[in-house]
């Protein structure tokens, strides 16, 4: 007799096989934008399993069917960022995705689209893990920590050359700050084998940015934007959000902290990515970790 | 799971377009459905009431266009039509822009009983942008402040009692000392979160195993803007199973660790019941992932409607009549 259902034998938040469920994920998840055709391809996989008379399949054989179908159908790139997307937490595998980018380019936004497609469960910003620190910390201590990280410098013990330029130098010794509290997030992701997305402008690229560069399970990325005026949109746009306002001063202190932190990352070999379209950086952010990490699941197989 | 009603097949391919303010966005079933789930609608429940009113379309919007107003008003008329909670929290949800923001969600209960799993999908349903888990916060309050100064932040939250010193323990259970210790000092570190949250317009959901009911301070608690939930796993087999189950996918140090931890681990659970009983706090059962979720998503719902609603509705009301004296 043929079966009519098809149950998954080893997914938490799903017992029986679902094409609704199957296509809601794919355009959900940004792999197939038209939802007719998700469900299209939802509805062949389906009569595949039935056809083949499968009662039980495990996850991992249920992405291989996936796979096969959308690459008879559509891209082999989508189908090669499907499989590798699906199988990374079922294969016990966790990976780190680093956004580093000043306020107001588009990081936040980034970040929930990354998060819904690796269906990854945390998303920590630089600030909280800053107030964290300066809630923890005594102001006698680290004074530094008191203001925003644009004003810091209002903070800092007189004994830097005023050489250099005050945000700058504030700027960076927040960063250096935080740094403590970011790396315990990125061991305690690769050791737990929990993914994670981290997104914040406080990173002190010369201190840290080649320990990111180094961990095979971490991609740092900076994520700047290069038309000015676009830039100033979008941070108004937040600030009518925020209540907070956005004066020329700020604003141009938001700027020198993004050249400063593209110099960095120039100087580090981080990637950079002018987020004029996020869906551009998204697809060069998924390339990039697909094209790294789909060898090393091969090699596991074999 | 029942399967989902199919789609009829349809003969023409009607595609409807919806005009908005800035765009124009070609009529998606998928995204309906993702903005129903939001609501707290069953999965099932939505994609048949997507296709009910989208087999429609053809004859309610013959042009095949519809400005974006027209559309939500359109789908509110027939949420109303099924019950009208799902038009409130349509309204609120969809039209009314940030009407949610800020929104704090805190998820407690022990691992195994498919925490993350559930804050996962209320955070993917809510669109939340900030998921944070306590055990994070723990470890970076480990990376700033030494063992010998905190021992109780340096173990596992299950086996804290390991550094009491004998005079500390009074008739209560060490397990329990233990980690209300390490939750005491976990807890500064989640009201700043909270606070500082607060102050953003985000929904943030925070879960974890130190989210003690009792613990917190009240003037967070109570706030309208701040959501506790406790999850708990009554059937211990199943409790024992779904940690041994994920041992098996991530094999880790710490996965097997909390198998051996697991009578400690059920302590834990009874008393987050206990305190959440206290505190008032709905606690939700996990056995059944489907129901939990359908759970949760009603009683985040709720409170919103009851806490976040009215006092904004009653705050106009006030506003309007001191005006009228005036």
């Amino acid at each position: 007799m043929m079966p009519t259902m098809v149950q998954i034998h080893d997914l938490d938040d799903q017992q029986f096989f679902s094409k609704g469920l199957l296509a809601h994920q794919l355009t959900n998840r940004g792999f197939i934008v038209d939802s007719l055709k998700a469900y299209s391809l939802a509805l062949k996989v389906e009569e595949r399993l039935l056809k083949d008379g499968i009662s039980e399949i495990s996850a991992l054989e249920l992405i291989e069917v996936v796979t096969e179908e959308l690459k008879a159908e559509f891209d082999p790139k989508i189908a090669d960022r499907y499989n590798l997307v699906s199988r990374l937490p079922l294969e016990g595998k966790s990976l780190v995705i680093v956004m580093i980018g000043s306020v107001g380019v588009g990081k936040g936004t980034l970040a929930n689209d990354l998060a819904t497609i690796f269906r990854i469960p945390r998303v920590i910003g630089t600030d909280v893990i800053h107030r964290l620190m300066r809630d923890l910390l005594s102001p006698m201590l680290v004074p530094e920590l008191q203001t925003s990280p644009f004003e810091a410098y209002k903070g800092l013990r007189p004994i830097y050359s005023s050489i250099y330029d005050p945000l700058l130098i504030g700027f960076d010794e927040v960063s250096k700050i935080v740094d403590a509290g970011l790396r315990s997030v990125i061991y305690r992701s690769e050791r737990e084998k929990i993914s994670t997305i981290i997104r914040g402008e406080l990173f002190s690229l010369k201190e840290i940015g080649p320990w990111l560069l180094d961990q095979p399970e971490v991609f740092p990325f900076m994520i700047t934007l290069s038309d000015e005026d676009l830039h100033k949109e979008r941070l108004n746009k937040e600030e009518q959000l925020d209540n907070q306002e956005i004066t020329s001063e700020s604003f141009d202190a938001i700027r020198k902290i993004q050249s400063y932190l593209l110099e960095g990352s120039e100087e580090m070999g981080i990637q950079i990515i002018d987020n004029l379209s996020s869906d551009e950086t998204i697809e060069t952010i998924l390339d990039v970790i697909v094209s790294k990490m789909k060898p090393q699941l091969e090699e596991e197989e074999l | 799971m029942s399967p989902p009603p199919t789609i009829t097949n349809r003969t023409d391919d009607f595609q409807l377009i919806i005009h908005s303010k800035n765009h124009i966005i070609p009529f998606s079933r998928g995204f309906l459905v993702d903005s129903l789930l939001s609501l707290g609608m069953t999965y099932e429940h939505a994609f048949s009431f997507a296709g009910t009113i989208s087999d429609e379309f053809p004859y309610v919007f013959s042009s095949g266009v519809v400005s974006g107003e027209e559309f939500q008003d359109y789908i509110s008329q027939h949420l109303i039509a099924v019950s009208p909670q799902w038009a409130s929290r349509f309204q609120l949800f969809n039209l009314e822009e940030n009407a949610l923001n800020p929104l704090i969600i805190l998820i407690g209960g022990t691992p195994g009983i498919g925490k993350s799993t559930l804050a996962n999908l209320v955070a993917r349903r809510l669109k939340a942008t900030n998921l944070l888990g306590t055990d994070i916060l723990r470890e970076i309050l480990r990376g700033i402040i030494s063992t010998s100064l905190m021992p109780a932040l340096h173990f596992s939250s299950f086996e804290s009692s390991q550094f009491l010193s004998g005079h500390l323990l009074t008739r209560q259970n060490p397990i329990i000392v233990g980690y209300e210790q390490q939750a005491t000092k976990v807890m500064v570190a989640i009201e700043t979160v909270i606070s500082h949250q607060l102050q953003r317009p985000d929904i943030s959901i925070i879960e974890g195993v130190h989210l003690i009911p009792t613990l917190i301070s009240p003037e967070l608690l109570n706030n309208p803007r701040v959501i506790f939930l406790m999850l708990s796993l009554d059937n211990e087999q199943k409790h024992l199973s779904r940690l041994k189950r994920r041992a098996r996918n991530h094999p880790s140090r710490k996965s097997e660790r909390l198998i051996e931890l697991f009578d400690n681990i059920r302590v834990i659970n009874s008393y987050l019941i206990e305190k959440a009983n206290e505190a008032n706090i709905p606690v939700i059962d996990c056995e059944n992932t489907e129901l939990a979720i359908e759970c949760l998503m009603n009683e985040i719902w709720e409170k919103i409607i009851l806490q976040i609603k009215p006092k904004e509705d009653n705050l106009e009301q006030n506003n309007a009549t001191t005006e009228e004296l005036k």
